[in-house]
C-alpha cells in the first residue's frame, strides 16, 4: 500500500512523457493525483498501520523501509490533498511542454511522499534531494522574469543546507553501534553527549531552517515565490515548507533533545523575529505575490516558534496548522493567479476596483484572506490559537509577539484585499469576466476544507494524538538531563 | 428572518421563565478536545444572554425592516442583507456562547461583519480605509482577549463559563492571575466597545450605511465589551485594580467623547461620539461593579441610540445623502414623524424623566456618587454635555429655516417610519423595566439579571440623597436645554465652517483632540517607515547581499586562484619546485 | 598477464592496420580486442597470479581497476568511431597510442615494485605526450603536448630521485620489504627516507593532478583533442589513483605522520583550488580540468581515511566518475561542432530545445558528477564521507562538503545553460550510436546509484 502510494505518481509521471495530447496529459495527471489522495485517505483514516521494508544497501545499514506515524500521516495527507489542486491549477490556461511539466509535478509528489514515508535517514535524504530536482526544473523552465539567477540561488542555498544535513546523518550513522544503521529508530536510541548535541543540532537544523525558512535564512524565498509559476509556488509554499517542519520534528526532537533544549530559546526568538519582520515587510510590498510570500514566511515562522516551545498544545496546533496553512496558501496563490489573469499585473498600485467586475471572485478572495488571518471558524484560527497557547506556556512575551501576527496579518492582508478588489479605479483590465466554473471547482473545495476544519478539527487532532504524546515523553527526561548539565 | 428569530427568542424567553430554571446549556459537539483542553461548541442561555438576545433580535428586526426602505435603491441590496444577517448570527453566537472561545468566535465574527458593512460602499477609498481601521483596532483588542482566554485556560484548565466561575469564586481577591486575566479581557473590551485608547475607529465607522451604524455601531456590537465584562463579573469582582482602571477609562472616554461631540457637524459623527460617550458610561457602571446597571443602560441605549441613528438615516435619506447639519434646518415641518421620534430619543438620551435614559443614567449617577464624588461630577458633566450637543443637533436639524437650496426633503416611507415609531415607544417606556424603589418600583430588570450577573453589593443611599441626586441633574439639564435653545434657535447660530475663526480649544475639539493625527504620527507612519526600512535596508542591503556575498567572495577567491594559471611554463615549473620545497620543509618540521 | 600481453599486441596490430588506410575497421578491431582483454582479465579473477619475481601481482584489486579502465576505454572508442571519422590521417596511431597507454595503466595497478611503477607511469605518459599534440595543425594542441611533456618529465625526475633515495636507505624496490624496513623506525624516519617517500608520492600526485601539482592539467586538458582529454580525465586518473592507493597500502602503511599531514594538505588544496577555480570558469574543458582536480581531492579523502573498504570506494568513485565524464566530453564535442568551434559553457544553450532527450541525459550525468541522489555520483560521495567521518576526520569532511556545494554550483551552471533557450549556428547532429551510448551511460549512472553501491574487488 505504501509502495503503491509512492509509485503511482512516479509511474504516471513517466507514462506522461510519452503522451502527446496536452489535455489528456492533464486529465491523466489529475486522475493519478486523485487516486493517490483516495488511497492516502483510506490509509490514514481507515486502514491499520502498515510498514514496507525490503533490504537495500545492507553494508551501509540502510533498508528501503517505508512507514508512517501521526506526523507522517499529516504530511502525507497534506501533500496528496494539495497535488490534485496543484495539477488542477494548470487546467485554465495553455502551458508549454505540458507532458514534461506534469511529469515533473508528479515526480515531485512522489519524492515528497517518499520523504514523509522514509523510515531511515538515508532514504529520507535521498527523497529530500530528489524532491528538489524536479522543482528546480519547474521553476527554471516555467518561471517568470529573472528566473535563471533566482532559481540558481534557491537551488544552491537549499542544497548547501542539505549537504550539511548529510554530514549530520553520516555522523550519526557512525555513532550507532556496529553494525551501523541509518534507521531513525537507531538514531533515536543513541545517547549522544550534551556537548556534541549542541553543535550537532545546527548541523541537522540548518537544512530545515533554510527550507522552512527561518529568519535569517529566508532570503531566497520571496524572490523565488515571486518568480515561480503558480504551480511551482504552490508546491513550494504549500508542501515544501512543510518538509522543513517535518524534518525538524523527525531529526531534532528524538535525536538531539538536549541540543533542542539548549537552543530552544534562540530558535524561538529567531522565529519570532521572523514573524514580526516578515509581517512588517509584507505591508510595504507592491507586488501581490511577494506580499503573500512574506505573509507565508510570517506564518511559517510562527509555526517554528511553536514547534520549539515543546508544548503539547503547541505541537498539536503546529501539526494542525500544517494542513491549514498548506490549504490556505494554495488557495491564496490561486487567487493571485486568477487576479493576474484578470488584471494582467501583480503590482498593487496598478490595481483596484476589481470587485466591480468580479464580485464573486472578490467574495472568495476575502474568504481565503480571512482564513489566512485566522478568523475563528476557519482552520487557521484553531491552529494559531493552540500555537499561541503553547507559546504562552513558555512565556507571555512569546505569546504576545506571536499573537501580533493576528494584528499585522490583518493589516497587510486587508490592505492587499482593498488594493485589489475595492475602490473605484478605472483600470483597463485585460478581461472583465468573473470566475468560471473551473475556478469554483478549484476554490470551493479548498474554502470548504478551511471552514470544515475550523468548525470540526477533531479528526486531525486524533490523527496525531499518539505521536505528539510520545514526543512529549521523549523530551521529559531530556529536560532533566539538561538542567543537571547546566548546573 | 431576524423577526423570526426574535419570535423564537421571545418564545425561549418565556419558556425559560416558565420552566423556572435560571440557565440552560446546549452542547452541539466537542470543538477542540485534546489532552487537558476540552472546548465544546456549546450555548448557554441564561438571563443575561436572553436579555442580549432580545435586544439583538428585537432591535435588529426593526432595523432590518427599516433597511428595506433605506437600501431599496442600492444595487447590492442582496449582499447587504446577507451581511446584516451574518452579523446577527455572529452577535447571537457571541452572547449565546457557553465558553470564552465560542464567545470569541462571535466576537471576531461581528468584527468581520462590521468590516464588511463599514466598507459596504467599496468604491470610496476612505470608507475602505475606515473599515480596515476598525478591523485592525478591533484585532488589537482581540489579541488581548485571546491572551486573556489562554491565561484563563492555564489558570482554570477550562474556558467554560460555569466551570471558570465556580473555580474563581474560591480564589481570593487581587490574585495576579485574575488581575492579568481581567486586564487582558479588558483590552478586548476596549477595542470592541470603542474606549480610549482604541476608540478612533468608531467615528470613522460611520462610513457604513446608516442602518449599519444603528445596528452595529450603536445598539449591539459595540456593547459586546460590556456584555463580556458583565459576563465575567465574578472575575472582575476579584480584581479591584482592574475595576479602578475601568472607571478611569470609562469616565475619561465619556467626557472626552462628549466634548468632541460638541463641535462635530456631521450628523452621524455627533451620534458616533455620543455612542462612545455612552459606552463610557456603561464602563463607569461596570467599574463600579454595577454590572446589571450597565446592562440596563445598554438596553435603553440600544433603544434610543438605534432610534437616533435611524432618525438620522431618515433625515439623510430625505436630504439625498447630505450629512452636514449646517446645511439642514427646518425639517420639523417636512418630516414630522421623524422629528417626533427623534425628539423622543433626544429626551431619552438627555435623561429627562420619564424617558428610558433617565432611569438608567440616574442609576449610574447614583452609584458613582456612592463610590466617589469626583466620578459623580465627571459623569454629571458628561451628561450635561450630552444634553447640550444632542439638543444642538436637534435644533440645527429640525428648527430654523432650510439652509440647503434645491433640496426637497420629504417624509420617509412607512417601512422606515414604523420602526422609528416602535423604537420611540421603547425609548419612552423602556425605562419602566427597572423602576427603582424611589419611584415605587422593584428594579425588575436588575433582579432578573441577578442569576447571571454578580454585581457588587452596595449599601444603598438614603431616600433624601436619592431625591437630591435626581433633582440636581434634572435642573441642570433643563438649564442646558434652554441655553441650547437660545443659541441655536433664537440666535440661529450656525457653527463656523472654517477652522481659522475658532479659538485654540475649539480647534482641538473640532479636530477630535488630534487623536487620529497622533495615531497616524505615532503608529502608522513609523510602521510604514519601518516596513520600508526593513525591506530596503535590512532585507535588500544586509541579509540578502550577505548571502550573495558569501557566494561572491567564494567566486572572487576562485578568480584569484585562476589568476595563477596564466599558461606560463616557467611559472608552472617555479610553482612546482616551490611546492616541492615547501613540502620538504613541511615534512621535516612536522 | 595474458591480458597485458594481448593489449600490447593489439596496439601493434592497430598500428599495422593503419597502413591499410581503412579507417572503418579500426575501431571495431580495437573494441573487439578490448573485449577480449576484458575476458582475459576476468579469467585471472581470484588467482593472485604473480610474475617477474613478484614484481607484478594481478590480484583482485588490479583486475577490478583494469576492468573498469577497459570498459571506459571501450566507451571512448565507441565514441571515437564518430569522432575520428572526420580526421584524415594517423587515426590508427591514435587508437594504438591509447592502447599502449592502457598497457601502462595495467602495470600501474598491479605493481609491487617501485621500478614497475616507474615503468607503468612512463608507458602511460609517453603516448599521452604524443596524443596531447594530436592536432598537429593546432597551436594549442602542440603547446599542450609540450607543456605536458616538460612538466611530466620534471615530475618523473623527482619520482626517480625519490626511488633512489628510498633504495639507498632500504636497499630494495619491493614495497612489502620497504614496509618492513619502515616499520622498524616506529614513525621516526630518517630525513632522507622521508624526502624520498615524499618525492615518490609527489611523482604520483602529479599524474593524478593533485594540487599543488595540478598546474599542467587545465592547459593540457584544454589544448589536447577532446577525446584524448576524456581519456586523460578518466583512464589516466583511475590508473593514477589505483597506483597511489597500492603504493600507500602495500608500502607505506601506517603512514608516517609528516607524510600523512602532507597528503592531507594536498587533499585540502585540491578540494579548494579545484572547486573554486572552476567556479568562474567559462571554458568547458578547463572547467572539467578543475573539476577533475576537485574530484581528486574527494578521492584522496577516501584514500587517506584508511579502512577495509577504502579500495572499494576508490574503485566505485573512479568508475562512476569516468562513466559520467566521458559522455559529457562527447556531448561537448557535439555542441561545439554546432557552434563554430567555440568552447564556452554558453554553447550548451538551447540543447534542451533541440535535443530534449540528450539534454535530459546530460543533466543526469552532470547531476551524478555533482553528487546528487539518486545517481551513482551521490553514492560515491556518500561512501567517501562515510569513510572519512567514521575515521573521525570531521573538519576536513565538513570542508569537503562545503566544497561539494561549490561543485554543485558549477555543474548546475552548465545544467542551467542547457535549459536556456537560444539558437545554435548549426544544427546539433548526434549519431544514433553516440546517442545510444550517452543514454546508456546515463541509465547506468542511475542504475548504479540505486542498485549497485559497491563493485567487486
Amino acid at each position: 500500500m505504501l509502495l503503491l502510494i509512492l509509485l503511482i505518481p512516479f509511474i504516471t509521471g513517466f507514462t506522461l512523457l510519452g503522451v502527446r495530447n496536452a489535455a489528456a496529459v492533464k486529465v491523466v495527471a489529475l486522475s493519478s493525483a486523485i487516486l493517490t489522495l483516495f488511497l492516502t485517505v483510506s490509509l490514514v483514516f481507515f486502514l491499520p498501520a502498515t510498514r514496507f521494508s525490503v533490504s537495500w544497501i545492507n553494508f551501509l545499514g540502510t533498508d528501503f523501509s517505508l512507514g508512517y506515524d501521526g506526523i507522517s500521516s499529516i504530511m502525507l495527507l497534506l501533500t496528496n490533498l494539495l497535488f490534485p489542486f496543484i495539477i488542477l491549477a494548470g487546467f485554465k490556461h495553455e502551458q508549454k511542454q505540458v507532458p514534461v511539466l506534469y511529469a515533473l509535478i508528479l515526480f515531485t509528489q512522489s519524492a515528497l511522499i517518499g520523504v514523509f514515508l522514509a523510515q531511515n535517514a538515508f532514504l529520507f535524504y535521498v527523497f529530500w534531494e530528489l524532491a528538489l530536482i524536479p522543482v528546480y526544473f519547474i521553476l527554471l523552465l516555467w518561471g517568470g522574469a529573472n528566473r535563471r539567477a533566482i532559481t540558481f540561488k534557491f537551488f544552491i542555498y537549499t542544497l548547501t543546507g542539505s549537504l550539511i544535513l548529510l554530514f549530520g546523518i553520516i555522523f550519526l550513522y557512525q555513532l550507532t553501534p556496529s553494525p551501523h544503521s541509518t534507521d531513525f529508530l537507531a538514531f533515536s536510541q543513541l545517547i549522544i553527549p550534551a556537548n556534541t548535541q549542541i553543535w550537532l543540532f545546527w548541523i541537522l537544523f540548518i537544512a530545515f531552517a533554510i527550507k522552512m525558512p527561518v529568519f535569517p535564512f529566508h532570503t531566497w524565498q520571496p524572490p523565488t515565490y515571486t518568480m515561480a509559476s503558480t504551480q511551482g509556488v504552490m508546491i513550494l509554499a504549500g508542501v515544501m515548507t512543510k518538509m522543513g517542519i517535518y524534518g525538524a520534528l523527525r531529526f531534532l526532537f528524538p535525536i538531539v533533545p538536549l541540543g533542542v533544549l539548549f537552543w530552544q530559546n534562540t530558535v524561538i526568538v529567531l522565529s519570532l523575529i521572523g514573524v514580526i519582520y516578515a509581517s512588517i515587510i509584507a505591508f510595504r510590498q507592491t507586488n501581490l505575490k511577494k506580499l503573500i510570500a512574506f505573509s507565508s514566511m510570517a506564518h511559517i515562522s510562527l509555526m517554528v516558534a511553536a514547534m520549539f516551545v515543546l508544548n503539547y498544545y503547541a505541537l498539536q496546533g503546529l501539526l494542525f496548522q500544517v494542513i491549514s496553512h498548506g490549504v490556505t496558501i494554495v488557495a491564496l496563490f490561486y487567487m493571485v493567479y486568477s487576479i493576474e489573469k484578470q488584471t494582467g499585473t501583480l503590482e498593487l498600485p496598478m490595481m483596484g476596483g476589481l470587485k466591480l467586475h468580479a464580485p464573486k471572485m472578490s467574495v472568495l478572495f476575502l474568504m481565503v484572506v480571512l482564513g489566512s488571518i485566522a478568523l475563528p471558524l476557519t482552520a487557521g484560527f484553531v491552529g494559531e490559537f493552540l500555537m499561541i497557547t503553547g507559546l504562552f506556556h513558555q512565556s507571555v512575551w512569546f505569546a504576545l509577539v506571536g499573537g501580533i501576527t493576528m494584528v499585522l496579518g490583518a493589516i497587510y492582508m486587508l490592505y492587499a484585499y482593498q488594493r485589489v478588489m475595492l475602490g473605484n479605479k478605472e483600470v483597463n483590465y485585460e478581461s472583465k469576466t468573473d470566475l468560471k466554473p473551473l475556478d469554483y471547482f478549484f476554490l470551493l473545495p479548498l474554502v470548504l476544507i478551511i471552514l470544515a476544519l475550523g468548525v470540526y478539527p477533531q479528526p486531525i487532532f486524533n490523527l496525531v494524538e499518539q505521536t505528539v504524546k510520545s514526543m512529549q515523553n521523549l523530551l521529559t527526561p531530556a529536560t532533566e538531563v539538561m538542567s543537571a548539565w547546566v548546573h | 428572518m431576524v423577526l423570526l428569530s426574535f419570535v423564537f427568542t421571545a418564545v425561549l424567553f418565556f419558556s425559560l421563565r416558565s420552566s423556572g430554571s435560571v440557565s440552560a446549556t446546549v452542547t452541539l459537539f466537542n470543538w477542540i478536545s485534546i489532552g487537558g483542553m476540552n472546548i465544546p461548541f456549546a450555548f448557554l442561555i441564561d438571563h443575561l444572554s436572553l436579555t442580549m438576545m432580545l435586544i439583538i433580535t428585537g432591535v435588529g428586526a426593526l432595523i432590518h425592516i427599516y433597511s428595506i426602505g433605506y437600501m431599496h435603491d442600492d444595487e447590492r441590496v442582496n449582499s447587504f442583507f446577507a451581511q446584516m444577517n451574518l452579523f446577527t448570527f455572529s452577535m447571537l453566537l457571541l452572547v449565546m456562547g457557553a465558553n470564552y472561545l465560542v464567545l470569541f468566535i462571535g466576537w471576531e465574527g461581528v468584527g468581520l461583519c462590521s468590516y464588511l458593512l463599514i466598507g459596504f460602499w467599496f468604491k470610496n477609498p476612505a470608507f475602505n480605509y475606515a473599515a480596515r481601521k476598525a478591523f485592525v483596532m478591533n484585532r488589537i483588542g482581540d489579541l488581548g482577549f485571546i491572551l486573556g482566554i489562554i491565561l484563563i485556560f492555564f489558570t482554570f484548565k477550562t474556558v467554560t463559563f460555569s466551570e471558570v466561575f465556580t473555580q474563581a469564586s474560591t480564589l481570593s481577591s487581587g490574585t495576579t492571575a485574575i488581575t492579568l486575566i481581567t486586564l487582558f479581557l479588558l483590552i478586548g473590551a476596549l477595542g470592541k466597545s470603542a474606549q480610549i485608547p482604541l476608540f478612533t475607529w468608531l467615528p470613522d465607522a460611520m462610513a457604513g450605511p446608516t442602518p449599519v451604524s444603528a445596528l452595529i455601531h450603536a445598539a449591539t456590537m459595540v456593547t459586546a465589551g460590556i456584555y463580556m465584562i458583565a459576563r465575567s463579573s465574578i472575575l472582575y469582582n476579584l480584581a479591584p485594580i482592574t475595576l479602578n482602571i475601568i472607571i478611569i477609562i470609562g469616565s475619561a472616554t465619556a467626557i472626552m467623547a462628549a466634548i468632541t461631540g460638541l463641535k462635530q457637524n456631521d450628523i452621524k459623527k455627533v451620534l458616533a461620539y455620543s455612542t462612545v460617550s455612552q459606552l463610557g458610561y456603561m464602563f463607569i457602571a461596570l467599574g463600579l461593579g454595577a454590572y446589571s446597571t450597565a446592562v440596563f443602560h445598554l438596553t435603553t441605549h440600544a433603544f434610543f441610540k438605534a432610534l437616533l441613528f435611524l432618525g438620522a438615516g431618515s433625515v439623510i435619506h430625505a436630504m439625498s445623502g447630505e450629512q452636514d447639519i449646517r446645511k439642514m434646518g427646518g425639517l420639523r415641518k417636512k418630516m414630522p414623524l421623524t422629528y417626533f421620534t427623534f425628539l423622543a430619543a433626544t429626551l431619552a438620551i438627555s435623561g429627562i424623566p420619564p424617558f428610558s435614559g433617565f432611569f438608567s443614567k440616574d442609576l449610574i449617577l447614583n452609584q458613582a456618587f456612592e463610590h466617589s464624588i469626583l466620578i459623580y461630577i465627571l459623569a454629571l458633566a458628561g451628561a450635561l454635555l450630552t444634553c447640550f450637543y444632542m439638543f444642538r443637533l436637534l435644533y440645527l436639524v429640525f428648527f430654523g429655516d432650510q439652509r440647503l437650496d434645491g433640496a426637497h426633503p420629504h417624509e420617509s416611507p412607512g417601512v422606515m417610519t414604523i420602526p422609528l415609531m416602535i423604537l420611540a415607544v421603547l425609548s419612552v417606556f423602556g425605562g419602566f423595566l427597572n423602576i427603582p424603589s424611589l419611584f415605587g418600583g422593584n428594579s425588575n430588570f436588575s433582579t432578573f439579571l441577578q442569576t447571571a450577573v454578580f454585581s457588587k453589593t452596595t449599601e444603598g443611599l438614603s431616600m433624601t440623597t436619592e431625591i437630591v441626586l435626581t433633582l440636581v441633574p434634572l435642573s441642570l439639564i433643563s438649564l442646558v436645554i434652554l441655553f441650547a435653545y437660545r443659541t441655536f434657535v433664537k440666535k440661529a447660530v450656525i457653527p463656523a465652517s472654517d477652522e481659522a475663526s475658532m479659538s485654540w480649544i475649539g480647534k482641538i475639539i473640532f479636530n477630535k483632540f488630534y487623536f487620529d493625527e497622533i495615531y497616524i504620527f505615532a503608529f502608522e507612519k513609523p510602521f510604514g517607515f519601518l516596513s520600508g526600512f526593513l525591506f530596503h535596508k535590512v532585507e535588500n542591503t544586509v541579509l540578502d547581499p550577505a548571502v550573495d556575498g558569501i557566494g561572491k567572495a567564494t567566486s572572487r577567491l576562485g578568480s584569484l586562484i585562476r589568476k595563477l594559471q596564466q599558461g606560463n611554463m616557467s611559472f608552472y615549473l617555479f610553482a612546482m619546485v616551490a611546492g616541492i620545497l615547501l613540502f620538504i620543509v613541511f615534512i621535516l618540521i612536522v | 598477464m595474458s591480458a597485458l600481453i594481448f593489449t600490447t599486441v593489439l596496439g601493434i596490430i592497430l598500428l599495422y592496420l593503419g597502413l591499410t588506410k581503412n579507417k572503418t575497421i579500426l575501431s571495431p578491431v580495437a573494441i573487439t580486442g578490448l573485449l577480449i582483454t576484458l575476458i582475459l582479465s576476468l579469467k585471472d579473477w581470484g588467482l593472485d597470479s604473480k610474475y617477474f619475481h613478484d614484481m607484478i601481482i594481478f590480484d583482485n584489486f588490479s583486475i577490478a581497476f583494469n576492468v573498469s579502465m577497459i570498459i571506459i576505454t571501450i566507451i571512448i572508442f565507441l565514441f571515437g568511431i564518430d569522432y575520428y571519422q572526420r580526421m584524415e590521417l594517423h587515426v590508427a596511431e591514435q587508437y594504438a597510442l591509447m592502447i599502449f597507454a592502457l598497457t601502462g595503466a595495467f602495470l600501474m595497478t598491479s605493481f609491487s615494485n617501485l621500478i614497475m611503477l616507474f615503468l607503468g607511469i612512463e608507458i602511460l605518459s609517453i603516448p599521452l605526450y604524443i596524443l596531447a599534440g594530436g592536432k598537429k595543425a593546432s597551436f594549442r594542441s602542440n603547446e599542450a603536448s609540450f607543456k605536458y611533456f616538460m612538466l611530466g618529465s620534471f615530475a618523473t625526475a623527482f619520482f626517480l630521485f625519490g626511488i633512489a633515495l628510498v633504495y639507498g636507505a632500504s636497499a630494495t624496490f619491493y614495497l612489502p620489504e620497504i614496509k618492513i624496513y619502515l616499520a622498524q623506525f616506529h614513525g621516526n624516519l630518517p630525513p632522507m627516507v622521508m624526502i624520498g617517500l615524499l618525492f615518490i608520492v609527489i611523482g604520483v600526485a602529479f599524474k593524478v593532478a593533485v594540487a599543488p601539482f595540478h598546474f599542467w592539467s587545465p592547459d593540457v586538458y584544454e589544448g589536447a583533442p577532446t577525446l584524448v582529454t576524456a581519456f586523460m580525465a578518466t583512464v589516466v586518473k583511475t590508473a593514477g589513483f589505483a597506483a597511489f592507493y597500492r603504493l600507500l597500502c602495500m608500502g607505506l602503511l601506517p603512514l608516517p605522520v609528516p607524510l600523512e599531514k602532507a597528503l592531507w594538505v594536498m587533499t585540502g588544496l585540491s578540494l579548494l583550488i579545484g572547486n573554486l577555480a572552476a567556479l568562474r570558469q567559462t571554458n568547458f574543458k578547463r572547467l572539467f580540468a578543475y573539476s577533475a582536480i576537485a574530484h581528486s581531492g574527494f578521492i584522496m579523502l577516501a584514500m587517506l581515511s584508511q579502512h577495509d573498504t577504502s579500495a572499494s570506494v576508490l574503485l566505485y568513485y573512479t568508475f562512476v566518475y569516468s562513466l559520467a565524464t566521458v559522455p559529457l566530453f562527447i556531448i561537448f564535442i557535439l555542441v561545439k561542432r554546432a557552434s563554430n568551434g567555440l568552447e564556452t559553457l554558453y554553447i550548451f544553450q538551447g540543447l534542451y530545445k533541440k535535443k530534449p532527450w540528450i539534454a535530459v541525459f546530460t543533466t543526469i550525468l552532470l547531476v551524478s558528477l555533482a553528487g546528487i541522489p539518486p545517481t551513482a555520483g551521490f553514492m560515491a560521495k556518500y561512501q567517501v564521507f562515510v569513510l572519512s567521518i567514521s575515521q573521525g576526520y570531521l573538519a576536513i569532511s565538513i570542508f569537503a562538503i562545503l566544497m561539494a556545494v561549490v561543485g554543485v554550483y558549477y555543474y548546475f551552471f552548465v545544467v542551467r545553460e542547457i535549459y536556456t533557450e537560444s539558437d545554435h549556428l548549426h544544427p546539433i547532429v548526434v549519431s544514433k550510436l553516440n546517442a545510444g551510448i550517452i543514454i546508456l551511460c546515463g541509465i547506468a549512472v542511475v542504475v548504479l546509484g540505486i542498485f549497485v553501491w559497491k563493485l567487486p574487488i
